[in-house]
């Protein structure tokens, strides 16, 4: 026998080995490390916020809202019923994971000594082990989904607006400027929608698994540590997709170390239960329901939104001839003519009427900061607030319902105090901080607005705007959408928002433009605009979010 | 059931063809036919190493223009199509041979590509790769930018990305070093790479053919492995690792094996990583080394400027009148204009020499930018616009400091118009640096 041949046969025998390996044995060690990562992880799969159920039986699956998906597909996991914090800490909001974890070890022991006492002796949990995978595959599979699809349609980092635009670059935020540095490049943004979708795809499926699973801790991965370096926000949220990602990778690490590096032969040991007959047809009706629900018709919802009602951007359109960058060229406030100064702290800086029901101004002088991301689940577009949010430099947004019959503005502040809760349903994740700020500080009688919501609108005037929530396209009148509106009044008189009201007067073929009404002070006002057209570096493209042109 | 590899793999006619194209695809793209090459060798000095071998490992050879792009492409690849087959068709195929060429392609496309990996991360671990942020762009408008340059201006906003960047590449980078671990290498570098590519285009970079190139790089490697990759880890079936590997001891060349991976380590690992950390320790790739004023750098309002003998009010409209001045550490200082500025595209990329560094006023608006020297002893400076579109946009002007708040510039033009301009410094707090010590979690912030 030649040197050769007789490393063929020792390969032989090696292949047989492994071939008839038993694994239907575990390891004791393994036995307590499948007991404590199950417990572990079915906790960390499923929702633990009651309002996540409350949403989901609420739906109205006639009419869908691409966020009805999102929501389902983004929640809160874990044990959160010992708060928030593990022994004091947050631990920069892992603490929910450690307390799950903490609770696991206890469960998993628990569990081993329960089998004991009542001398059952299990060998090895194959077929859990597939179910576990099973679940965890499909919550990180629909949760990247979720994401991506905001991103396919690229609605989560918005184009930015014209007065974004013409904000100086000191005076965002790290968070704002990495979002905006991918919305001037919708089609950069479209890619990661679709590497998102289709390695959470790739999870629907046991081959592609390995794939989808390694792509996922690649992507957000590099998310986890953008959100950490920008301040984003959402750093537990992604990370979560790692850990579920690096579990489902468990099986193939060690095969592929022994195959590529110790250059052994190796096999991937996973066990699949053998499902026949009409559990067979069970199995593929769900997963084909869900894959229908969470890519065709997911797809369908976002297209909707980012045609219609992108996400982030306020949906109304704003009045035609207004659109545009304007120089305050007059401005007169209580009858005191302000001449053009960069220092004075009164006049407007600068305007723009963005393409949605917005108007924006510049004022040298301190003003409160929106310091979310911009983010969350508002239909109104008072909320959506990216325009403001993480910026500063004295940039005000307000929000206008528009009196086309008497040339009237009906102006609301974009910033409040007190910005609403993001992701209600998630509980986590996003910009949930601040729901206790009330009862801790209560309201500053000053901050109170001048105008107050009652008198704000004249009845008269408010017949003649109709519902705002029929202000999109048909298509996009969700029911989540008509919902959120009967309730905004209601919402609106507990608001703190400053108001303020000007009729305007177009001349000068568009290029001027006279606002003449009372300020947010009941301070009589009268601005002067003049259009400019700014010679910016960057341009939309043709992949624009919204409906405008009417 | 054969699952047992046997030592040599049969190579079909038409592998042996594409393995030539490749060979010489690859042989074709380091052939150094421009200038500029052989310009930036003989010129490779110590004190502008970095940015020399940063040319050199990402240079391509092109004909169609001033990068390799597409065309070129096109070009190298049919003629590798043409004298593959020439190649081909004059050889004698045996699977022993094929496997050898192969084994050497493999060697070179992984030293190549770790070449490049090495150098670009280390100059993002030692942050050279992303400037910091200048008081100028701090003061200018976020639609004035190109695309490109907010790709940069986003990296610097926060550094710890771009670090982290260079750990990965730095890692896959060690794992190319050695036969049994390049292709974990290769599985991280296609997908980074692959998004360097997009991000290159999206962002319209002109040197995206290098990221191209780098995932072109892999391809060897991930195709010598694909079929047991899909074997072991999609059918799940048990796979036989790769027993072969080039003998070295049979040939004279193994003698030297050790000596050429220590000098490429040498050269690669210790230099370039010393390098690049020494210069983070220096001075900036980006903006001038020459020192300004003293105590100058800051934000400065125009509170008086005087045109020949008019007086220019406070006006949004006014073409001519500054908006604002920034003074930087160094000896730039540029003005906001109420005017388009025609912009000029970079040309230089971790410069080692001061006066050619033109990242600061390329790719931007919104603002005049000007170098300036000092004369007389602080009491003079004169001013040139780098921007090429701008040749005669010069100023000298008297300088006269009053307290440390206010700056007195009076002078003229090349034109020969006279100017008087009063500055007062701004007391500007930026968000950006404000929000960091805070923490967006902050209620009733106000800025």
């Amino acid at each position: 026998m030649t040197l050769l041949e007789t490393k063929e046969e020792i390969q032989k025998q090696d292949f047989r080995i492994l071939e008839n390996k038993n694994e239907s044995k575990w390891p004791f060690w393994q036995l307590i490390a499948f007991r404590i990562s199950f417990v572990f992880f079915i906790l960390i799969s499923i929702p633990n916020n009651p309002l996540w159920y409350k949403q989901l039986f609420a739906l109205n699956w006639l009419n869908l809202d691409y966020r009805d998906l999102y929501d389902i597909c983004r929640f809160g996991s874990g044990v959160n019923w010992f708060g928030r914090t593990t022994f004091g800490y947050s631990l920069e909001g892992y603490s929910v994971w450690v307390n799950t974890f903490l609770f696991a070890i206890v469960a998993g022991l628990l569990w081993t000594l329960a089998l004991k006492l009542i001398g059952r002796k299990r060998e090895s949990y194959n077929s859990l082990f597939y179910w576990l995978n099973v679940i965890i595959r499909y919550r990180a599979g629909l949760g990247i989904i979720g994401f991506g699809f905001t991103k396919l349609f690229p609605v989560q980092m918005p184009y930015p607006s014209l007065g974004l635009l013409d904000t100086d670059y000191g005076d965002l935020t790290a968070q704002k400027i990495f979002w905006l540095s991918f919305g001037i490049v919708p089609w950069y943004q479209v890619f990661a929608g679709i590497l998102e979708v289709s390695a959470g795809t790739m999870l629907f499926f046991r081959k592609t698994v390995p794939i989808g699973s390694a792509l996922l801790v690649g992507a957000l991965g590099a998310i986890v540590v953008v959100n950490f370096a920008y301040d984003g926000g959402v750093h537990v949220y992604s990370s979560y997709f790692v850990l579920l990602s690096l579990f489902l990778l468990v099986p193939y690490f060690k095969p592929f170390y022994q195959v590529f590096i110790k250059e052994i032969p190796a096999k991937v040991f996973l066990v699949f239960p053998k499902i026949t007959g009409w559990k067979n047809v069970v199995r593929y009706s769900i997963k084909g329901f869900l894959i229908f629900l969470f890519l065709g018709v997911f797809f369908y919802l976002q297209y909707v939104d980012f045609r219609y009602d992108p996400y982030k951007q306020p949906s109304s359109a704003g009045v035609k001839e207004l659109r545009g960058n304007y120089i305050v060229s007059e401005f007169t406030l209580n009858g005191v003519d302000h001449k053009f100064d960069p220092l004075d702290s009164l006049r407007w800086q600068s305007a723009t009427f963005e393409n949605w029901s917005t108007l924006t101004f510049k004022v040298n002088r301190p003003i409160g900061v929106d310091l979310s991301n911009g983010g969350g689940d508002p239909k109104r577009d008072v909320n959506r607030t990216f325009e403001i949010s993480g910026v500063a430099g004295g940039q005000r947004a307000f929000h206008y319902y528009v009196d086309t019959l008497n040339r009237v503005l009906y102006l609301e502040d974009k910033y409040k105090l007190i910005p609403d809760q993001r992701n209600v349903t998630a509980g986590e994740g996003g910009d949930g901080g601040v729901k206790n700020y009330l009862e801790e500080y209560g309201i500053d009688e000053s901050s109170l607005p001048k105008i107050s919501f009652n008198e704000w609108i004249p009845e008269e005037v408010k017949s003649r705007l109709g519902n705002e929530s029929d202000y999109v396209d048909p298509k996009a009148r969700t029911t989540r959408r008509i919902r959120e509106f009967a309730k905004a009044d209601e919402v609106a008189k507990k608001e703190t928002r400053q108001r303020f009201i000007v009729s305007y007067a177009i001349d000068e073929d568009g290029n001027k433009v006279t606002l003449n009404g009372v300020d947010e002070n009941r301070d009589s006002l009268r601005v002067v605009l003049q259009k400019v057209n700014k010679d910016f570096k960057v341009s939309p493209g043709k992949l624009v979010a919204g409906e405008y042109s009417k | 059931m054969n699952f047992i590899s046997t030592n040599k793999t049969h190579f079909f006619q038409w592998q042996s063809y594409l393995l030539r194209v490749a060979i010489i695809f690859f042989l074709l793209q380091s052939l150094p036919v421009n200038a500029e090459i052989y310009k930036t060798i003989a010129n490779i000095s110590w004190s502008t190493f970095i940015s020399d071998v940063f040319n050199i490992v990402i240079y391509l050879p092109h004909v169609f223009g001033p990068v390799s792009g597409f065309a070129d492409w096109f070009l190298v690849l049919g003629i590798s199509l043409i004298l593959a087959y020439v190649w081909y068709s004059k050889s004698i195929i045996s699977d022993e041979k094929e496997t050898k060429y192969f084994y050497f392609l493999r060697v070179a496309v992984r030293f190549r590509l770790a070449s490049i990996l090495f150098v670009a991360g280390f100059t993002k671990l030692f942050t050279l790769f992303a400037p910091e942020l200048s008081l100028s762009h701090l003061n200018t408008g976020y639609g004035y930018f190109e695309n490109w340059k907010q790709l940069y201006l986003s990296l610097s906003a926060a550094p710890a990305y771009a670090i982290f960047l260079g750990i990965v590449e730095l890692f896959a980078a060690f794992l190319l070093l050695f036969r049994k671990t390049s292709l974990l290498g290769v599985l991280f570098i296609i997908p980074f790479y692959g998004n360097v590519f997009l991000a290159d285009l999206a962002y319209e970079g002109s040197y995206f053919m290098v990221s191209a190139y780098a995932v072109l790089l892999t391809i060897p490697i991930f195709v010598y492995d694909i079929k047991k990759l899909g074997n072991l880890l999609i059918d799940l079936k048990l796979t036989s690792p790769v027993n072969w590997h080039f003998n070295w001891n049979s040939t004279a060349l193994g003698k030297w094996r050790p000596v050429l991976k220590g000098a490429f380590v040498l050269f690669f690992v210790v230099l370039v990583g010393f390098k690049s950390y020494s210069l983070s320790q220096g001075e900036s790739l980006y903006y001038p080394s020459e020192k300004g004023l003293e105590e100058v750098a800051g934000k400065y309002n125009v509170d008086l400027f005087i045109l020949n003998s008019d007086t220019l009010e406070y006006s949004p409209f006014d073409k001519q009148r500054w908006k604002d001045v920034v003074f930087e550490e160094w000896n730039t200082l540029s003005v906001r204009i109420n005017d388009s500025i025609k912009t000029a595209d970079p040309h230089s990329f971790l410069e080692g020499k001061s006066s050619d560094r033109d990242y600061e006023y390329t790719q931007v608006g919104d603002r005049l930018y000007y170098h300036y020297q000092i004369q007389n002893g602080n009491k003079e400076i004169s001013l040139q616009n780098p921007n090429p579109n701008y040749p005669n946009d010069q100023f000298t002007f008297y300088v006269e400091r009053p307290d440390s708040l206010h700056i007195n510039l009076k002078g003229e033009n090349s034109k020969g118009d006279k100017y008087t301009v009063a500055l007062s410094k701004v007391d500007k707090k930026y968000l950006l640096y404000e929000i960091k010590n805070l923490g967006r979690r902050k209620l009733g912030y106000k800025l």
